[in-house]
């Protein structure tokens, strides 16, 4: 097996004096989907937000595309290709529709390309072109979500972190937006790191998947055999 | 009449404690800091303003040329933009996520050293600006005779000023990409940052910016009041803070329209206070109460509109 | 970014070149004559000239003393306070000068460093005869405490202070004198101490350097000259910093010393009259070189002053206004501090008493007032003959300014 793109070396992190994490091992392959399972509070936002350069890495190292990532800060890391959807939308409120998308495309230079995924974004929600000179604040909840799905794809990220795409949607909303994903996975060679509190959805979506207990990751398998797994489905498939 | 010119003459002050205010403004918006060496950054502009004027044209030049004078004030300004800049990165940016509280006495301390700085390098005796000749007492325009209102090329060119700066930075943060991510930045820095806006770039412009129109600003109200001391930060910077939270603190054009209300108000306050009768002192009430007159309406309207004139209401910040 | 708001500033600074300064109007106009301005002794320093920036040419400003070279006893006094300081004294400096004068001759006159004795021998100079020949004249004292001494007018001409063609004042206090004698001598024994307090920082600064300097000066000859009971002469420095609360430290300080004999100072009235309490309880002698307030030695046998009262002063000032410069009409600003209101209190008196109308009086607060365009605006409205300004020197220089840029003034 070749080296994986993205690699996590018994990284440890917190906040304050708290460490959440307590080493943890992981790795992503090219093109994979790869989804973090875990109950709240497990750390699954803060692996994400320490990949992406916002939550320093205390001890251990992440390694992405044969390079340390420790110490960079997140602009630089977005530059090299890793967009994150954070959780809670985190959307811009006083900056229009189109505003939020285009922040999304902010590192890129590449005008006539961005209309046109500007327009992609639009035909793939089609509420946000009508929306699109309203303030972000002003959408409903699950607009607002589906907008900061849309702003992390205008990035043109080689990978995408999605941290919980589905909380607050409706359930067509849902299954729409989770075919786009494995869509962009597919066709556009985007690896895809998920956080998702559905881990039914979660689990038939990813590759592979890791269960993340309070800073410890305790099961790591192939997303169909986690699926299966009895604890899995007693903890977190319910039953 | 009589009120036009006063109310004119508040309208002068007023947008000098708005480009001051401007420097408050952003700076809170972005980083959410008040920071209270920012009256000082103008005072220092001021004293680098009269220092060069002094080594290019001699310290007794009685007047210097427009050309000269412009060109001294702009190098200033610009350097004490980087001072601005440099403060941020000294005192602040180590401080960055400690508490509100630890930045903001971290700032009233910088206020503190800048002044004894200012005292160790220039003294504590008062400095003058020196203008080209005619430059504050010529009237380009004169209505109602010699002793009617005057405009001189003073207010022509802070008017200008003024205008310029603000539809600069009007189309800047509103139209320019910079200043979409600076936007996006003050309303949830982390989520900037998850986009690629990185944060040291928009503080230091931030920082430039507001450093360098206080120091335009600072240098303006030096001339306007006719000599300053290392002291004059202190008021300027409470009255321009004043502005900024009566606009609405983190609104550009509510620290502008903040400082033209405070200026104006004071203006009135300095030509009518004394026509109120006091019931204990003949002569009415004092003038020297003008600038209380201008806190209190500040006070007055936050009472009504806490977040200010132009503020909006707190976001979805944590 | 940067250069697109620099831009239109360039621009405006090159209409600036290309148009030119249209000719300023000279001369008289339609509305009659120019004012003149007329200063209370507090607007007596050569940094109001300096700080005006060409607004104080013709301005007249009463004063205790002014540096007037022509007089013998003057010139040895300046030209050695030139030599040691790089300028001129101005009044404060002189004052300070024979005050330590005074205070040394009547240690000599007690025959030992005693409080008591001092006060003694100070309230006995009680006429010309037996009082202190300085170089601001006799200084003699009633059984106030106060002063009779002249007051002088002193005129800015050609940027500089100098002495009115135009006096008011014919009382004389007698010719002026240089210090004593001059034969070196060596002061020998245990320094006798005397406390000097005044504005050594703070806004009154520039006044605290010339009273330090005045009383270096004196001290150095008197004990070049076998100091005083043949015993070296020490002073101590209080900063009052123009504050009352400082002042009462800098009292209370001097107090706790037993060595200490007696003090010269405080400078501003206000702190004179907040310490004044203090010495009269710890039986100090204390020698103002400055207050002017009528009120400074009023209840106290221990507080004297070396110069006239703020009554005689606004007098002086009210009558060169209507006899020196025949003019009807004024507009006083006045500081709203004890020396301010004092001075504005008297002038307006003597003003009502002899036809002198007083348009309107503009009060302003030297600690928080930033520009006065909006206070001058407001006496210009009125039209004045004449500004009197009763306050201090960097205040009355930002008027000067400003009356100039509103056109009130030449
Ligand atoms: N900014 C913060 N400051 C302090 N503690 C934090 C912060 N963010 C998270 N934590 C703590 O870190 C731990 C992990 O939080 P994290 O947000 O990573 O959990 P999560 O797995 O994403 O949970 P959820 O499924 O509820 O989103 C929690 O105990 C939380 O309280
Ligand atoms: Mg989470």
């Amino acid at each position: 097996m070749s080296t994986p793109l993205i690699e996590f070396k018994g990284v440890k992190t917190g906040y304050g004096q708290m460490e959440v994490l307590h080493g943890i091992d992981l790795h992503v392959d090219q093109g994979e989907i790869v989804t973090l399972i875990g109950s709240n509070g497990a750390g699954k936002t803060t692996t994400l937000m320490t990949l992406s350069g916002v939550n320093k890495v205390w001890e251990g190292e992440i390694w992405y595309e044969g390079a340390c990532l420790n110490g960079v800060p997140p602009h630089e890391i977005v530059a090299r290709g890793i967009c994150h959807v954070p959780e809670g939308r985190q959307i811009f409120r006083d900056l229009t529709v189109e505003e939020n998308l285009r922040l999304g495309a902010y590192l890129r230079s590449d005008q006539a390309a961005i209309q046109k995924d500007l327009e992609h974004s639009f035909d793939m929600f089609p509420i946000l072109r009508e929306r699109s000179f309203q303030l972000g604040g002003t959408l409903s909840g699950g607009e607002q979500q589906m907008l900061a799905i849309a702003r992390g794809l205008m990035g043109k990220p080689k990978v995408l972190l999605l941290d919980e795409p589905s909380l607050g949607l409706a359930p067509l909303i849902v299954a729409d937006i989770f075919e786009t994903v494995k869509r962009v996975n597919k066709e556009e060679d985007v690896t895809v790191v998920l956080v998702e509190q559905n881990a039914n959805l979660a689990l038939k979506t990813a590759n592979r998947g890791y269960v993340l207990e309070t800073g410890t990751i305790t099961l790591s398998d192939d997303a169909d055999k986690l699926a299966n797994n009895p604890k899995v489905r007693e903890a977190y498939l319910g039953g | 009449m009589l009120f036009l010119e006063y109310t004119l003459n508040g309208l002068n002050t007023g947008i000098l404690y708005g480009l001051i205010a401007i420097g408050y403004t952003m700076v809170y918006g972005i980083i959410q800091l008040i920071n209270f060496a920012h009256g000082e950054i103008c005072m220092l502009g001021a004293m680098v303003t009269a220092t060069f004027l002094g080594w290019a044209f001699g310290v007794d030049a009685i007047a210097i040329p427009a050309a000269g004078f412009v060109v001294f004030m702009t190098l200033a300004a610009l350097m004490d933009g980087g001072f601005g800049i440099l403060l941020d990165k000294i005192a602040y940016k180590p401080l960055r996520g400690s508490s509100r509280l630890s930045a903001l006495i971290t700032a009233i301390g910088m206020s503190l050293l800048l002044q004894n700085l200012a005292v160790m390098i220039w003294g504590a005796g008062a400095n003058t600006i020196k203008v080209p000749e005619g430059y504050t007492s010529t009237a380009i325009l004169q209505i109602g005779g010699r002793l009617g209102i005057r405009i001189t090329f003073f207010h022509i060119s802070i008017w200008l000023f003024t205008i310029a700066s603000m539809s600069g930075l009007y189309f800047l943060v509103q139209k320019t990409r910079f200043g979409m991510a600076m936007r996006a930045t003050a309303q949830n820095p982390t989520a900037a940052s998850l986009m690629g806006v990185r944060l040291d770039k928009v503080v230091a412009t931030t920082f430039f910016v507001g450093s360098f129109l206080g120091a335009i600003g600072g240098v303006a109200v030096a001339i306007n009041k006719g000599s300053f001391d290392y002291q004059i930060g202190l008021y300027i910077g409470l009255v321009a803070f004043a502005a900024a939270v009566l606009g609405g603190i983190g609104s550009i054009p509510g620290a502008m329209l903040g400082g033209i209300i405070i200026g104006v108000v004071e203006a009135w306050a300095a030509g009518y206070l004394s026509e109120i009768p006091h019931p204990l002192v003949e002569g009415g009430i004092s003038t020297g109460y003008k600038e209380a007159v201008g806190f209190t309406v500040l006070i007055l309207i936050i009472l009504l509109r806490p977040q200010g004139l132009l503020g909006s209401r707190g976001g979805d910040r944590a | 970014m940067i250069r697109s708001r620099i831009a239109p500033l360039v621009l405006c600074a090159v209409a600036l070149l290309t148009t030119g300064c249209p000719p300023a109007d000279g001369g008289k106009t339609d509305d009659g004559d120019y004012s003149i301005i007329v200063g209370g002794d507090g607007v007596f320093s050569p940094d109001y000239v300096k700080l005006a920036e060409g607004a104080a040419e013709g301005s007249y400003i009463i004063t205790p003393y002014i540096n007037d070279t022509s007089s013998p006893g003057i010139k040895a006094f300046s030209e050695a306070f030139i030599a040691e300081y790089k300028q001129e004294p101005d009044a404060w400096a002189a004052l300070t000068y024979d005050a330590v004068g005074t205070i040394a001759v009547a240690i000599e006159k007690a025959g030992k460093p005693d409080r008591k004795g001092i006060r003694d021998a100070l309230a006995a100079m009680n006429s010309k005869e037996t009082g202190y020949p300085g170089v601001t004249g006799v200084t003699f004292f009633d059984k106030n405490g106060d002063c009779a001494k002249p007051a002088l007018i002193a005129e800015v001409k050609g940027g500089k202070l100098t002495k009115s063609a135009t006096q008011i004042d014919t009382s004389s206090a007698g010719e002026a004198k240089a210090g004593g004698d001059k034969a070196a001598k060596k002061a020998e024994g245990e320094p006798i101490v005397i406390g000097v307090a005044g504005p050594f920082t703070g806004g009154g600064q520039k006044y605290g350097e010339m009273i330090k300097a005045g009383a270096k000066l004196k001290l150095a000859e008197l004990n070049a000259a076998g100091g005083v009971l043949g015993r070296p002469l020490k002073i101590v420095w209080g900063d009052d910093e123009s504050t009352n609360s400082k002042a009462v430290n800098v009292a209370n300080d001097f107090a706790a010393r037993p060595e200490l004999c007696a003090v010269v100072g405080h400078f501003n009235s206000t702190c004179s009259l907040a310490a004044k309490a203090i010495y009269k309880a710890a039986e100090i002698p204390a020698l103002t070189p400055g207050s002017t307030n009528v009120k400074v030695c009023e209840g106290s046998d221990w507080y004297f002053r070396n110069l006239y009262r703020d009554d005689f002063q606004g007098f002086i000032c009210s009558d060169f206004i209507t006899k020196s410069l025949k003019k009807k009409t004024c507009v006083v600003f006045f500081d709203d501090d004890d020396y301010g209101t004092g001075l504005k209190t008297f002038f307006e008196q003597r003003a009502k008493e002899t036809g002198l109308e007083v348009l309107e009086s503009i009060s302003y607060d030297k600690k928080s007032v930033t520009e006065f365009t909006s206070l001058v605006t407001k006496a210009k409205s009125k039209a004045p003959e004449v500004i009197f300004i009763a306050g201090n020197y960097k205040e009355a220089a930002l008027i000067a300014k400003a009356c100039k840029k509103a056109g009130l003034t030449k």
